[in-house]
Parts: C-alpha cells; structure tokens; sequence
C-alpha cells in the first residue's frame, strides 16, 4: 500500500532507466563510429603512403645506371633538335624571293647594285628602255611576298636610265 | 559543531549523488573519450589527407616518368641514335667550327659554279643575330651574278654548320655576303630528372627530317667534324 502511494519514487526509475539505456547506446555508438573511423583512416594512408612507390623509385634508379650513356645521347639529341628547330624557325631567307625580283629584270636590264639586308632589298638597275624599268616595277609590285615598293632615285645619262628602288620584303 | 554538520552534510549529498548517478559515469566517459579522440585524432588526419595525396600523386609521377624512361632507354636503337646524334652535332656544332665552315663554303660554291675571291672571319665571339646562339661571322665575297648569289645562299642553307645570310650586297659581277655559322656548346645533364630525356617530339622529329634530308654527303659529314683544334670548349659530353 505504501509502495503505492510513493508515486514520485516510482516515477523517476523509469525516466533514468531510460536515460542510462540511451546513454550506454549513445557511448557504444560513439565506440563503434570511432573504431570504424581509425580503420579507415588507416587504410586510407596505408593507399597514400609513398613507401613503396620510393623503393621502386630507387630499384628503377639503379637500372637506369647501366642506361646512362644513352639517356644522355637521347638528351643531347633532344635539345640539339630543339635549338636546331628554332634556328630554322626564326633565321631569315630572302634568296629566293630576291631571285625572283631579279629574275623580273629584262634582257636589256643589267643590275648595277643590290643590298639585302633584313627585310629591306635596295636595288639599282639600268636599262636603256623605260618601259623595262617600268615593267620591273609593276612586277615587283605585284608580287606577294612584297609588302612596299619605294622608288627612290630615277636618272637618265648618256641614253640609259637607272633606277634604284627600296623593296620591303614579308 | 555548525562546521561538521555542513562538511558531514555535504560529505553525504556528495555521496548520495555519487550512488545516484554511478551508473552514467563509465558511459559518460566514453562518450568523452570518443569526442577527444575524435577532435585530436581523427580529425588532423582527415585534413592531412589531400597535402598526403599531393605528395603520393607527385611520387607517382616521378615513378611513371622513370619506367617511361628506363623502356625508352632499353629500347633504344643504339646505331640510329649515335647516327642522329652526330647529325645533328655536325648541323649545330658545340664549338667554333671554322673547318667546317671553310669546307662548306668550298663545296657550296663547287655546287653553284661559283668562284669564291675571298672569305674573311669577322667575329668569332658570341655575338649571334638569334637570341641565346652563339655563331661565328664571315665576309664571303663571291664573282657571281645576283642570280648565282641567290642559289649559293639557297644551298648554303640546307648544309652544315646551320647559317644565316645577314646581309648580301653586289652587283652585276660580284656580290659579298655577311654570314652567320651557329654553333653551341652542349649543357650540363641532371641524371634521371633531365626534362630532355623522354622521346622526341613531332617538332623534333620534323627537324630531325628536314636536316636528313639536307643530303650531307659521306664525304662532307667525314671533313666536318667537328675540329679539336679549334675548340675551346670539350666538342663531346662523353
């Protein structure tokens, strides 16, 4: 009877029973998070990990040792290539552009003097028909490789004319 | 007497908690020590793991870059590569090559029915028109006509030592050119780590095509190697 009436003692086992059963599941879950977060953790460095990749580094070293007079040739060769590349790439030719300018000149033209420096090409020529002097001009004009054409000097002595222009080449 | 009571007072209120609560102490615990070793554990490690995978991804390269290597190397046509190889040194000299220049000279004019009146050295410093190559400068006079000049310099630049035509000047009769014969010494080798040390390239290989086929005789590759007398650099890394 007594038991009965002592409805606060009874009422608070149940709550606590219940708060030590939450508890004791809250901690071994917490154990078990932990425990499968370490082997994780483990196996995740035990992928990352460089130990084996360094010895095979060095086993692939030391064979590469009987190999070392060649790998210098190939790179030797490599870089000889390479400068040679950009030598090709960068030098400047201008003979045959300059050939074919020349190569415009009539049979009554003769070249009195040329310079080709860079991409400038100053020519005199001398003819003893204009219409030649003229019909070199207008062919030099015209070719592609041209980029401008200046008449600088134009004469006339003892029945022959001469001319000089200065040819910008691309 | 006061005193007593509280200290036997609390003495048991401690203990009456103590007996009341006992039973959440080894779990509490737990769950602290989890919490401890998740904050200065795990947690470090996880933040670790990309500056771990960096390490392991650059370690792998290195690896991947060595095999690739090791198969080049032992795979390696051995008279192909020494025939390349001394191609492409007779083309680009490591030193100052002034026989071969001469020869070249000489045999470029035998092939344009060209007369040489006279050649002179100008610079032999490292001065160069290109960037970072070193050359050496001739005067080259020739009793040609502006279309002769034209096919000497045409042929002078598929030979070797590699040239550049800096200035051409003449008139009906003659000309003089300005020339420039490249050469550059050969650089020091990082073992294994050379970037240089893989297999060429399709700009390379193109090179390697074009110089091929610039027809360097037998004769021209045997006068022109590359002379010891005028070297003042070593002319071979071996």
């Amino acid at each position: 009877m007594y038991i009965d009436i002592n409805l606060a003692g009874k009422g608070s086992d149940l709550p606590k029973k219940e708060r030590v059963e939450k508890i004791r599941l809250i901690s071994f879950a917490s154990l078990f998070i932990i425990a499968v977060l370490s082997v994780l953790v483990f196996l995740v460095n035990l992928r990352l990990s460089t130990t084996s990749v360094k010895k095979q580094e060095t086993q692939v070293s030391q064979n590469l040792t009987n190999y070392n007079q060649t790998i210098a040739k190939i790179s030797l060769l490599n870089t000889r290539l390479s400068d040679i590349s950009s030598i090709l790439a960068r030098r400047t030719d201008y003979s045959q552009n300059v050939e074919k300018i020349i190569n415009f000149l009539s049979s009554n033209s003769t070249v009195v003097s040329y310079q080709e420096q860079g991409k400038v090409l100053t020519i005199s020529i001398s003819s003893k028909s204009l219409l030649d002097l003229n019909d070199f001009l207008n062919k030099t004009l015209a070719l592609s490789s041209v980029s401008d054409v200046k008449l600088t000097q134009l004469s006339s002595a003892s029945g022959a004319f001469s001319m000089t222009l200065e040819v910008d080449l691309l | 007497m006061k005193f007593n009571l509280n200290s036997e007072v609390s003495k048991e209120t401690l203990e009456e908690i103590y007996e009341q609560n006992k039973i959440f102490l080894a779990p509490a615990a737990t769950i602290v020590v989890a919490i401890l070793l998740f904050l200065f554990f795990l947690l470090p490690q996880f933040f670790s793991f990309s500056q771990k995978k960096d390490v392991s991804d650059v370690e792998n390269q290195k690896l991947t870059q060595l095999k690739n290597l090791q198969t080049l190397a032992s795979s390696a046509d051995l008279t192909e590569l020494s025939s390349n190889f001394s191609l492409s040194s007779l083309v680009l000299p490591p030193t100052k090559d002034f026989e071969g220049v001469l020869n070249t000279l000489s045999t470029v004019a035998n092939d344009t029915n060209v007369t040489i009146e006279s050649y002179q050295l100008e610079q032999a410093g490292d001065t160069g028109s290109l960037a970072s190559f070193p050359s050496i400068e001739f005067q080259v006079t020739l009793i040609a006509a502006p279309e002769q000049t034209m096919q000497f310099v045409d042929e002078l630049s598929k030979k070797a030592p590699i040239s550049e035509v800096q200035m051409i000047s003449g008139t009906d009769t003659s000309s003089s050119l300005t020339i420039d014969f490249f050469y550059k010494p050969f650089s020091p080798i990082s073992e294994n780590s050379d970037p240089n040390a893989r297999k060429m390239n399709s700009r390379e290989s193109d090179t390697e095509n074009t110089i091929s086929n610039w027809n360097l005789t037998s004769t021209e590759i045997i006068n022109n190697q590359p002379s010891s007398q005028s070297a003042q650099e070593s002319g071979s890394p071996f």
